[in-house]
C-alpha cells in the first residue's frame, strides 16, 4: 500500500514544504512590513518633535529679539538637535511664506515630510539646514531671523 | 517488550526522515523572524528615545530666565538712580554714584546667576546721561509757590517749561476735605505744550465730591474719563503709573500722547493740601524758574532723569546681548 502512495508522498511532501514556505515567507513579509510600518511612524513622530521644539526656538528668539525696540540687540538660541532620526539623516527648511512661517523636516528613504508651523513677527531668512546643533541668530542689519547650522 | 513508539516497524525511516523536513523549516523559518523582530528593535528604541527628548524642557524656560534677569537689571539700576539722586545734590555726584554702583550690581547678579550657569556682564553707557531736575515737596502744605519773587505764594505757577517728558509724578493728598468741592474750583495740573495757545492742553483736576476724591482728566477733545476713590481720609495719586490710589486709572494714561516739550502747571494751587514730586527732564529748550524753588518748599534739585546700560547674558542655549534704558517710574519704561 505504502508504495503504491509513493508517487504521492513526494507530491505531498513537495506540497506540504511548498504550503509551509509560503506561509512562513509570507510571515516574514508581514513581519518586514511591520518593521518598514513602526520605521516611519518612528520618523515621523521624532520630526514633528524635533520640529517642534525648533519652533519654540524661533519663537523664542523672536520675542528675545523684539524686546528692545530701536536698541542693537544679538539674540543667538543653540539647540542640540538629533545628528540622526532613526538612523537617517533628516533635513530642515525654514520658509517664510510672506508671514505663514513654518518649518518642514524631511528625510529621503523613507521619505517622510512633517510640516510644523512657528510663531513669528520678525521676518525668517528662507534656509535649508542638516539636522544636528542648529542656531537661531537675529541678523539686526536686514532685520531677520536667521536659522544656521554650527 | 512492547513497542510503544506507536510508529509501524516499515515506515520508520521515512516518518524520521518528514518530521527532521518539517523542524528544520520552523526551525529557519523561526530565526527568521526572529532577526525581522529584533531589527524592530531600534526602530523602537529610536522612537522611545524621541519621546524622551519631547519632555525634556526646551529652551523656552531659558529665554524666561533671561526676560526674568533684564527686568532685574533694570529694575537694579532704577533703585540705584533713585538713590543716587536722593543721597547726593550736585548732578556730577549723583551720575559718579551710579557709575560706580553698576560693577557692583553686575558682580551681584553675575554670582547668582553663575549657579544657574549663566555668565552676564553690566556696563554703562558712557554719554548716555539724561540730566534732569526733581522738583518736591516733602512736607505737607497747600500746592502754591512764589512764581513772581514777591513773597506771596501764588496759585498758579509753572513747574518747568518746555520739558520733553516727565516721570515719577505722585501727588499724595492726606485729607480729601482740603480740596475743592466742585470741578470748576479744582486743583489742576495742566501739561500744556504752547502756553500761548489754548485747547491743545491735557488738564487734570483735583476736587472732593461728597466724600470721594475725584480724579479727572481732560484733553483737547473734551473729557478724557475720571477716576473716584472714596477709601480713607486722603488719596495718593501717580500721574506717570495711571494709578489712584493703587488701582489703574484709564484716564491718566494721557501721558503718552502729550507731544513733546510741554509745560507743566498748577492752577489753583490753594485749593488741595499734601505732598507731591515729579522729575522732570532738562531738554534742549527746558528750563526750570528759580523763584518758586528759592524758598526750599517747593524744592528743586538736579538729579539724573535717566541713562542706559548695556547687558550682555550668555548661558549654554542663549546668547542675549542688548542696551537697556533705565528711567524709574516713566510711563512706557
Amino acid at each position: 500500500m505504502r508504495d503504491e502512495r509513493a508517487a504521492a508522498t513526494t507530491l505531498g511532501y513537495a506540497l506540504n514544504l511548498t504550503v509551509a514556505t509560503i506561509l512562513i515567507s509570507g510571515l516574514l513579509v508581514a513581519g518586514g512590513g511591520l518593521v518598514s510600518n513602526e520605521r516611519e511612524q518612528s520618523v515621523r513622530t521624532e520630526l514633528r518633535v524635533v520640529g517642534q521644539q525648533l519652533s519654540g526656538d524661533v519663537g523664542a528668539a523672536d520675542r528675545l529679539a523684539r524686546s528692545t525696540s530701536g536698541s542693537p540687540v544679538t539674540v543667538e538660541v543653540t539647540r542640540r538637535l538629533p545628528d540622526e532620526i532613526v538612523g537617517l539623516q533628516y533635513r530642515i527648511a525654514v520658509e517664510w511664506n510672506g508671514g505663514d512661517p513654518h518649518l518642514e523636516l524631511s528625510t529621503n528613504d523613507p521619505d517622510v515630510t512633517v510640516r510644523v508651523e512657528v510663531e513669528s513677527e520678525t521676518t525668517l531668512a528662507t534656509n535649508e539646514v542638516q539636522g544636528g546643533t542648529v542656531r537661531v541668530v537675529y541678523d539686526a542689519a536686514n532685520d531677520r531671523l536667521e536659522v544656521t547650522d554650527d | 517488550m512492547a513497542d510503544v513508539t506507536g510508529r509501524d516497524g516499515d515506515d520508520r525511516h521515512t516518518t524520521d526522515r518528514s518530521t527532521a523536513d518539517r523542524a528544520q523549516m520552523f526551525l529557519i523559518g523561526g530565526l527568521a523572524l526572529a532577526l525581522v523582530l529584533v531589527v524592530l528593535v531600534p526602530v523602537l528604541n529610536s522612537a522611545i528615545y524621541t519621546e524622551n527628548l519631547a519632555t525634556r524642557g526646551s529652551s523656552g524656560a531659558g529665554v524666561a530666565t533671561t526676560f526674568q534677569v533684564r527686568a532685574d537689571v533694570q529694575r537694579g539700576v532704577s533703585d540705584v538712580v533713585q538713590q543716587s539722586n536722593r543721597k547726593y545734590a550736585a548732578y556730577a555726584d549723583q551720575l559718579a554714584a551710579v557709575r560706580a554702583e553698576v560693577p557692583v550690581l553686575e558682580a551681584l547678579y553675575m554670582r547668582y546667576d553663575a549657579s544657574d550657569g549663566r555668565m552676564l556682564s553690566l556696563r554703562y553707557v558712557t554719554g548716555s546721561d539724561e540730566p534732569g531736575t526733581r522738583i518736591h515737596q516733602d512736607a505737607v502744605d497747600d500746592f502754591r509757590a512764589d512764581a513772581d519773587g514777591n513773597s506771596t505764594d501764588d496759585p498758579t505757577w509753572t513747574l518747568v517749561e518746555q520739558t520733553p517728558v516727565v516721570r515719577n509724578f505722585r501727588l499724595a493728598i492726606p485729607n480729601r476735605t482740603t480740596l475743592a468741592g466742585t470741578k470748576t474750583d479744582a486743583f489742576r495740573i495742566v501739561f500744556d505744550r504752547d502756553p500761548a495757545t489754548t485747547g491743545d492742553e491735557r488738564t487734570v483736576f483735583l476736587y472732593n465730591d461728597g466724600g470721594a476724591t475725584v480724579v479727572a482728566v481732560d484733553g483737547p477733545g473734551g473729557s478724557l474719563g475720571e477716576c473716584r476713590d472714596a477709601t480713607g481720609a486722603g488719596t495718593a495719586v501717580d500721574v506717570t503709573a495711571a494709578t489712584v490710589e493703587g488701582e489703574r486709572c484709564p484716564a491718566l494714561e494721557f501721558l503718552d500722547d502729550v507731544p513733546s516739550d510741554f509745560d507743566v502747571r498748577y492752577e489753583r494751587g490753594g485749593n488741595a493740601t499734601g505732598t507731591y514730586e515729579v522729575t522732570v527732564k532738562r531738554g534742549g529748550s527746558t528750563s526750570v524758574p528759580s523763584s518758586p524753588y528759592a524758598s526750599g518748599n517747593p524744592d528743586a534739585n538736579d538729579a539724573v532723569y535717566g541713562l542706559t546700560v548695556h547687558l550682555y547674558v550668555r548661558s549654554s542655549d542663549i546668547t542675549y546681548q542688548t542696551d537697556i534704558r533705565v528711567a524709574p517710574g516713566e510711563a512706557d519704561a
